[in-house]
């Protein structure tokens, strides 16, 4: 996909979401309604319950958007309870009659944000992966699997009793059979990083956790602001230029419209692969030797770095095996030892702020100095997850 | 020089197809081995090649056993053609020929291995087809290539497995008299499994027939092709009788009850 | 015996024929290792980085010895360290994959046959993918794994054709068929690695299966080159036992070849060359049933110069069809396999329509 129709998609599913969210009306039916909610800095107020029509129809027609804008920043309290609905991340409408109680999540990240919302007691299960290998977060392992994250086992969903599947990778057909089968399935990526407070808050509606959806949110956007605000008066020159490589694969990296792009531009620095037409192009050495980034970072698997530690053998061939390619040599990033490895659990994560944090203080040691990422993730984690700061995160 | 089967026995898995038969081929002579489908003809010209080892008996030649023979120093005595398979892989007459002197260089082809191939082509009186490709040939050309290849080889002793079986009757008259030429003339020892037994019978020196794995009979043509033989081991009832130019076989009905077994392994 | 007076100029004219045929032979193979330095040259002067071709003559010149002064150490990566291991390695896996094909379909007596057709290429992806799945758990570092599982694989593959086959009975249809079949037992494979792999190992698996030169440095030319330019001497040196193959196995068995030692020797060997080289740079497809494809064509089936031509033939077409691959949308690069599929495909089919001999029947 290239990045012209990934900005388009994001541009359509951040403006539809935001009509939704203004349109359907939310919560009026859970026990945690409360009244409005606040709205972060680029959002409009929400909570109308007045765009929110029985019957369930989707916020894209007339009416509902008409509604919406009118009932804009209106209260609720003339609404009766009603349905919910949420648009997930694929710009589609879902409605829902009540909050579904047994939800069956594909995908560490959403599940991730089940934790950090309190909700994990709705999840009945999880597929194979985020189980077994991701293993995060914790509620997640003494779950069933469903199989596979892309192509679930659909009966054994259906034998749970599953009434809706949020998903990040799943299969279009497989997704289609079980919304034939009466399960709605949403898609909630939670690793692409400019979406995630849009689908926390999400989730927050739909589930009724919008207070806590929110404060998460917005401490991630006040976050993203913070690291923008000191960067804000840098000069084109005096950005540094990084190339960020997948763990999948030596030579690809992250163009513009992926998770890992947005935090560089946030930090201050300068994607070299920002305007390549594909989203995970494969490189060619000479370019990436001629372009000298300054800064190299690669991704670990979760296996290297993670909340099961650092493997710190595995982690000196990784970045041995970068600085030693043919030619890298004369690469500034290498020169000047600015090989950095890290966890894509707190980059294009709902933990992504951590992450952010370390980029900044690698990007501009002197503009980040006083902030202290391994503070702010265990905040993170207590606060939102209620677990204990453990593990290895980032190789420097 | 002189080519022994002796004894020889072969099976192809649990199918014994030849059981103790025992030729003797001299030089300069040409032996024809006839015998019906599945009597073990082809296997057995395969046996005296060392294209196969027999499984008892063994095949000498002249004094020497086969399997003790290097086979370089082996191929460069017997030269063996086939029965016509019909593809052929992209090499022109004269690369086939050419390829003959296998036995004999190592790398590269001489002006001698070239003048031998001419003098082949020329006996065989394809010189004019020497650039063409082997599929653009018709059935009976090819079947020449491949005997010149042979030839090629300048092998003492030449087994031919069915040389004239696609060809029409002058390609087969013009290729048996260069078989016997090159026997009488030459010195070769000559080798052919045959089945049309009129001409077989014209142009050997002797008969081997074969039924069912065993040698029926062996001798002159006129020993060996009466037509008791006929029908014991074909199963047909035949006139023979002696022609201006050898003997004549007219076949005349399949006997109800052939005597002899019919059968037995392909090939 | 029609002609069999004109004895004298019979063998006159032969003797110039072979000479006209041999001395083409020997052009057409002259051409393709001119055709190679060719390649070898022009794609060191084309990438993505923006380096003039005189600057890139003076890195090679200075750096072969050729030349005085000195070079930049931006040119000298770029040169010396990226691109030209690069080429090479496209050149030592172009010959491989092209020489094991070339000689494979003569030893089987077989157009079909490659080393994807015998499903070397297929076990060996089956093998790529555990490793790569395995991946963490592994020891040391996962690319000697993912080498060495791909080698395994693909020898283990061909071993166990020939046993089967040399059970059998060696028709030409149980090494295709056996072949076959393999290919969709690793095939299953590769789906269910597919299948159950998490999306990182995913990702890895199609890359790899996709085939790319990207992995190239000296380090990897070095293992490379004397291994498969020793094999394809081997292979030349056995021209002679091939070309008698062309008549039959029975004809080359009546010829002194040690028909099953012959077909041993040449199957392990070309499998090696094969799987040595796939392990390094992915499943690159086409190559291997192509080039020899052409230059039979070209050159006839004599495999003293089949096998030369095919080998500098699959060199040539995998070092343009990389050079294209990295510099068409540079800095993107797009794998190779994709790229000789693309160019490779339509060419060959403009050929086999063109030709009016067929071979094999």
């Amino acid at each position: 996909m290239n990045i012209k129709t990934r900005q388009s998609i994001w541009g359509l599913t951040l403006a539809l979401g935001l009509l939704l969210l203004i349109a359907a009306g939310c919560g009026s039916g859970t026990e945690q309604a409360s009244g409005n909610q606040q709205a972060n800095g680029t959002q409009q107020g929400q909570g109308s319950g007045a765009g929110s029509e029985p019957g369930g129809q989707v916020g894209t027609d007339s009416g509902d958007s008409a509604a919406g804008e009118a009932g804009s920043g209106s209260g609720e309290a003339a609404a009766p309870p009603s349905d919910i609905t949420v648009t997930d991340s694929d710009e589609k409408a879902h409605t829902f009659a009540k909050t579904p109680e047994q939800v069956v999540i594909l995908g560490s990240y959403p599940a991730s944000m089940f934790q950090a919302l309190g909700l994990s007691d709705l999840v009945v299960a999880v597929d194979d992966f985020t189980k077994d290998s991701t293993a995060w977060p914790p509620f997640v392992t003494s779950l069933p699997s469903v199989g596979s994250s892309k192509t679930p086992d659909m009966e054994q969903i259906l034998t749970l009793g599953a009434d809706a599947v949020l998903a990040s990778y799943i299969d279009p057909d497989v997704a289609t059979k079980l919304e034939e089968a009466g399960v709605p399935v949403l898609s909630i990526y939670g690793y692409k990083t400019e979406l995630i407070p849009v689908e926390l808050r999400t989730l927050g509606r739909l589930f009724g956790a919008e207070e806590r959806a929110e404060a998460y949110a917005a401490s991630i956007e006040s976050h993203w602001a913070l690291i923008e605000s000191r960067a804000a008066d840098l000069e084109e020159t005096d950005k540094p230029t990084v190339y960020w490589e997948s763990s999948s694969g030596a030579y690809r990296t992250f163009s513009g419209g992926t998770g890992a792009d947005p935090l560089i531009r946030m930090a201050g620095g300068i994607n070299i692969a920002g305007e390549e037409p594909v989203s995970n192009p494969q490189v060619s050495a000479e370019w990436l030797v001629e372009k000298n980034p300054d800064v190299i970072i690669k991704y670990a698997s979760s296996t290297d770095l993670g909340f099961h530690g650092g493997n710190e053998a595995n982690l000196k061939d990784i970045r041995e095996e970068i600085v030693s390619r043919p030619g890298f040599d004369q690469i500034n990033a290498v020169q000047n030892g600015r090989v950095y490895l890290i966890s894509n659990k707190i980059t294009s994560d709902p933990l992504g702020p951590v992450g952010l944090t370390y980029l900044a203080k690698w990007l501009h040691p002197e503009r980040y100095d006083d902030l202290d990422p391994t503070a702010l993730f265990q905040d993170i984690l207590e606060t939102y997850y209620g677990e204990p700061y453990k593990g290895e995160w980032v190789y420097e | 020089m002189k080519i022994v089967a002796d004894k020889v026995r072969f099976a192809y898995g649990q199918t014994q197809v030849l059981r103790e038969v025992s030729v003797e081929v001299r030089e300069g002579e040409v032996l024809g081995i006839i015998g019906p489908n599945g009597s073990g003809k082809s296997t057995l010209l395969r046996c005296m090649g060392g294209i196969y080892v027999p499984a008892g008996g063994e095949v000498r030649i002249d004094g020497a056993r086969l399997p003790s023979m290097a086979r370089r120093a082996r191929a460069k005595q017997i030269g063996y053609v086939p029965q016509t398979s019909g593809e052929e892989q992209p090499f022109t007459v004269l690369d086939l020929v050419l390829m003959g002197r296998r036995p004999h260089v190592s790398w590269g082809l001489g002006s001698r291995d070239v003048a031998i191939a001419a003098a082949v082509l020329g006996e065989l009186g394809m010189t004019h087809l020497a650039g063409r490709y082997l599929n653009e040939l018709s059935g009976g050309q090819r079947q020449k290539a491949h005997i010149a290849r042979a030839l090629a080889q300048e092998p003492a002793i030449l087994l031919l497995d069915e040389p004239t079986s696609a060809l029409d009757i002058r390609h087969q008259l013009e290729v048996l008299e260069f078989v016997r030429r090159a026997a009488r003339r030459d010195g070769r020892t000559i080798v052919l499994v045959m089945h049309e037994l009129s001409i077989a019978a014209r142009y050997s020196d002797r008969l081997a027939l074969l039924s069912d794995g065993r040698l029926h009979a062996a001798g002159t043509p006129e020993e060996v092709l009466t037509e008791q033989a006929l029908q014991e081991v074909y199963g047909v009832e035949a006139q023979v009788r002696p022609g201006e130019y050898g003997l004549e076989v007219v076949p005349i009905r399949p006997l109800h009850e052939p005597e002899a077994a019919v059968g037995g392994a392909a090939r | 015996m029609t002609k069999h007076g004109g004895g004298v100029q019979d063998a006159a004219a032969i003797g110039e024929l072979h000479r006209k045929h041999a001395g083409r032979k020997l052009l057409v193979l002259l051409v393709l290792a001119a055709l190679t330095v060719l390649a070898v040259l022009g794609a060191a002067t084309l990438g993505s980085a923006s380096l003039g071709i005189g600057d890139v003559v003076h890195v090679i010149l200075v750096k072969l010895g050729l030349a005085g002064g000195s070079v930049d150490a931006l040119g000298n990566a770029i040169v010396w360290e990226l691109r030209l291991p690069r080429i090479l390695l496209a050149l030592v896996t172009g010959l491989a994959l092209a020489g094991s094909g070339t000689v494979m379909q003569g030893v089987l007596r077989n157009p079909l046959v490659s080393p994807f057709t015998l499903g070397l290429s297929s076990a060996a992806a089956f093998g790529a993918s555990v490793a790569i799945i395995a991946g963490a758990s592994l020891p040391g570092n996962l690319r000697y794994w993912i080498i060495g599982s791909a080698f395994f694989f693909g020898m283990a593959t061909v071993l166990f054709i020939y046993f089967v086959a040399s059970l059998k009975g060696s028709g030409k249809a149980t090494y295709l068929l056996s072949g076959v079949a393999i290919s969709y037992v690793f095939s299953a494979g590769v789906s269910v690695m597919k299948y159950v792999s998490d999306h990182e190992a995913l990702r890895e698996i199609v890359v790899w299966l996709m085939g790319g030169l990207w992995g190239a440095s000296w380090h990897v030319v070095a293992i490379l080159l004397p291994l498969v330019v020793g094999i394809l001497l081997v292979l030349l040196a056995n021209a002679w036992n091939l070309n008698v193959m062309a008549g039959g196995e029975e004809v080359a068995a009546s010829m002194g070849v040690h028909v099953k030692r012959l077909r041993l020797l040449v199957l392990v060997l070309a499998t090696l060359a094969a799987s040595a080289t796939i392990a390094f740079t992915g499943i690159i497809g086409f190559i291997g049933l192509m080039a020899p494809h052409i230059c039979r064509m070209l050159v006839g089936g004599d495999n003293r110069y089949l096998i030369p031509c095919s080998a500098l033939m699959g060199a040539v077409l995998l070092i343009v069809s990389d050079t294209i691959g990295r510099t068409v949308i540079a800095p993107t690069e797009i794998p190779v396999g994709i790229i000789t599929s693309f160019i490779g495909v339509p060419f060959f089919m403009y050929l086999l329509i063109r030709q009016r001999r067929q071979w094999w029947g």
